[in-house]
């Protein structure tokens, strides 16, 4: 049985495959377009996964989409009389959108593939549910689902046995913590649905000296159950900026963006994140209270901040957690095909998502055809030579283009599309931004460690594969990886199991051979702005317009030599 | 008016207009204020003064006509009452659906 799973219309549009309870493939249509966090309907994403299962549309059985599109046009009608007539301008953007695209999108697909596929519609915190909770390890476990908003739903509690999985409270709309935590990533001058994670690692160098102020933002209830402060926000009425001048009275000016950030916005941030810790811990406890579960599976935008994810869970009385690696809306692509699959058809469980290396790869083939044609200076290596060159390079200093297998679901480069480069360099995280990243200073890049090894390094005691955890560096252990260690000492850690992605390990210990550190700076193989990289094309022009040193893809080297 | 039997059908009836718009739709009460809220002096205008409504209305319009095309008898899942002074969550409604003909069923339904 072929289920494929979309999400589109609001950002980071998606497909992902499933035959016969396996994932087959997933991607993000800005892979495809290089528009980033592209909305449109994500024709060269399911192109990619039909291609990948080697079948036509016309062979897939089930289509879920990952929302209700009626309820979300219910949800705008109401936003857009109740605040009328303010909410004019966001009635006028928003509904065509919905009504000639969302509305529609049985008739958008079917203008694209030709197919008999019985469309479907899983609720979007359902579909975050599922891509959580049905691929995870667990039998049984307590469900969080967290983002900006779906339909109505902004935070969803759940439970999932077996196949069933199933949310029974939420906090609908205009009240959201994903939205409280945007509205302050542009006060602070970021994009919102983009730079959440820069008020995160800008978070790290603040003190929460204004968590008071924050807190009048909300109202939070023993249960967990928060309501905002509409006084202080205009994101139910407003498509131009998410907070009302009264937040400005209580924070002052906001930041304009590209600007220096100063003290204030350190704080501000630290602030923020220190709430939504609070508020997020309130509600594990009652879920946990709840469902008696020892497990917690997570999804939902608010799922990427790592920071949150682990502080929570620390503190809470959970024993293991699961976050579902494309935590945003493209997981929901995901989540709605699994949930069609197991839940409402009731086939078994299979394999647990232990990798998001689902998108496209290139054999040897492919590549040396790219590079020939792109009139590459390249040699082609044995497997253990190209480790252990790579590792020498990287070693004294090389900044490298790391290009293997299939590209990486989710936001996160996992050791497939990565920029990678050494973390014992105390300058390197400078050299990184100056020469190729051109991002902020503050933002810190993220270590990736062989997965045995975490615990000689990190304050974590379980496997972090997806980058979502981020604990403390032990005590003596920053200063010999200093690229990698934040400013308050915590780290992005990603654990790397020979299993999961042989190549990327294999070159960690390599590299341990020649530094003694089984530790690596892995960051995206991008420029800022841009989406990853996903065609050795595109790789390598990346590699030719930056500072990038070498550029190692598949079986090959290429130097820098024209 | 189809337009206010539509809106009430359809859960986006909007309470908050009154009893003075009950015997329009509030669209056309919305209309309505526009029109004299247009002929105050401008400091006493409630709305920006750049409002181009008809179009706005227009379109709004057509947008609750198209509701009845694509959902007759979908119903509003803002369960306000659910929320209390001591809580602000919401039970979700699960179904319990034993067959797998029925679950898909639901899954058919855009709301």
């Amino acid at each position: 049985m072929t289920i494929l799973g979309i999400s589109c219309f609001y950002h980071d549009s998606a497909a992902a495959l499933i035959q016969d309870g396996r994932i087959v493939a997933a991607a993000e249509e800005e892979r495809f377009t290089r528009v980033k966090h592209d909305s449109r309907f994500p024709e060269e994403a399911i192109k990619f996964c039909l291609a990948e299962a080697g079948i036509t549309a016309g062979e897939i059985d089930y289509i879920g989409f990952y929302e209700k599109p009626m309820l979300k046009f219910e949800r705008a009608m109401h936003t857009a009389k109740a605040n009328f007539p303010y909410a004019q301008e966001a009635f006028e953007e928003g509904l065509p959108r919905l009504l000639h695209e969302e509305l529609r999108i049985e008739e958008i697909f079917h203008e694209h593939f030709e197919t008999d596929a019985e469309f479907l519609y899983v609720d979007h915190h359902l579909s975050h549910a599922a891509s959580a909770f049905l691929v995870s390890p667990f039998e049984e476990a307590a469900v969080l689902t967290v983002d900006g908003v779906g339909e109505w739903a902004t935070t969803g509690m759940g439970y999932g046995k077996g196949t069933d999985v199933e949310l029974f409270k939420e906090i609908h709309y205009p009240h959201s913590l994903g939205l409280l935590y945007s509205a302050i990533t542009a006060y602070l001058g970021f994009k919102v649905n983009n730079d959440e994670y820069k008020v995160m690692g800008l978070a790290s160098y603040g003190q929460p000296t204004m968590v008071d102020k924050i807190r009048q933002l909300l109202t939070v209830h023993e249960d967990g159950s928060y309501a905002l402060n509409l006084e202080y926000f205009s994101h139910h009425y407003s498509t131009r900026r998410p907070y009302t001048d009264k937040l400005i009275e209580l924070l002052g000016e906001p930041r304009v963006p590209e600007s220096t950030t100063d003290q204030r916005h350190m704080d501000l941030a630290a602030s923020v994140q220190a709430v939504l810790e609070e508020v997020l811990l309130k509600i594990f406890d009652a879920l946990h209270e709840q469902t008696g579960s020892k497990n917690i599976c997570l999804a939902g935008g608010v799922a990427l901040n790592g920071v949150a994810n682990w502080n929570v869970f620390q503190k809470s009385k959970f024993e293991d957690i699961y976050i579902q690696p494309a935590s945003s809306d493209s997981g929901g692509a995901l989540g709605a095909a699994a949930y069609i699959y197991h839940t409402a058809l009731g086939h078994p469980r299979t394999e647990p998502m232990e990798t998001a290396l689902l998108g496209p790869g290139f054999s040897n083939e492919q590549v040396e055809e790219a590079l020939q044609r792109l009139g590459a200076n390249y040699h082609k290596l044995e497997e253990s030579n190209l480790m252990d060159e790579t590792a020498r390079l990287i070693n004294e200093g090389a900044i490298i283009g790391w290009f293997q297998g299939r590209m990486e679901y989710g936001p996160r480069a996992l050791g497939c599309r990565s920029i990678l480069a050494n973390p014992c360099d105390p300058e390197m995280k400078d050299t990184l931004n100056a020469r190729v990243k051109f991002r902020e200073e503050f933002r810190p890049f993220a270590p990736a460690i062989l997965e045995e090894r975490v615990n000689d390094y990190f304050e974590i005691d379980r496997p972090a594969p997806f980058m979502l955890l981020v604990p403390q560096v032990k005590e003596g252990k920053g200063e010999s990886i200093p690229a990698v260690t934040h400013v308050d000492n915590s780290a992005r850690v990603q654990t790397v199991s020979r299993k999961v992605n042989p190549r990327f390990y294999d070159l960690i210990s390599a590299f341990e051979k020649h530094s003694g550190t089984p530790i690596m700076i892995n960051t995206s193989f991008n420029v800022r702005g841009e989406p990853i990289v996903c065609t050795p094309d595109e790789a390598y022009n990346c590699f030719a317009h930056t500072d990038i040193d070498f550029l190692v893809i598949n079986d090959f080297l290429v130097e820098k030599e024209f | 008016m189809a337009v206010l039997k539509e809106e009430k059908e359809f859960g986006i009836w909007n309470s908050e207009f009154g009893n003075a718009a009950e015997s329009v739709s509030s669209i056309d009460y919305i209309d309505n204020h526009i029109q004299r809220d247009q002929q105050q002096e401008p400091e006493e205008r409630v709305e920006p003064s750049t409002i181009n409504h008809q179009p706005f209305f227009q379109r709004a319009y057509r947008y609750i006509q198209s509701i009845s095309e694509y959902a007759p008898s979908f119903g509003s899942k803002f369960r306000i009452e659910n929320v209390t002074e001591e809580s602000n969550w919401i039970d979700r409604k699960n179904k319990n659906r034993k067959t797998a003909k029925k679950r898909v069923k639901d899954l058919k339904k855009m709301w």
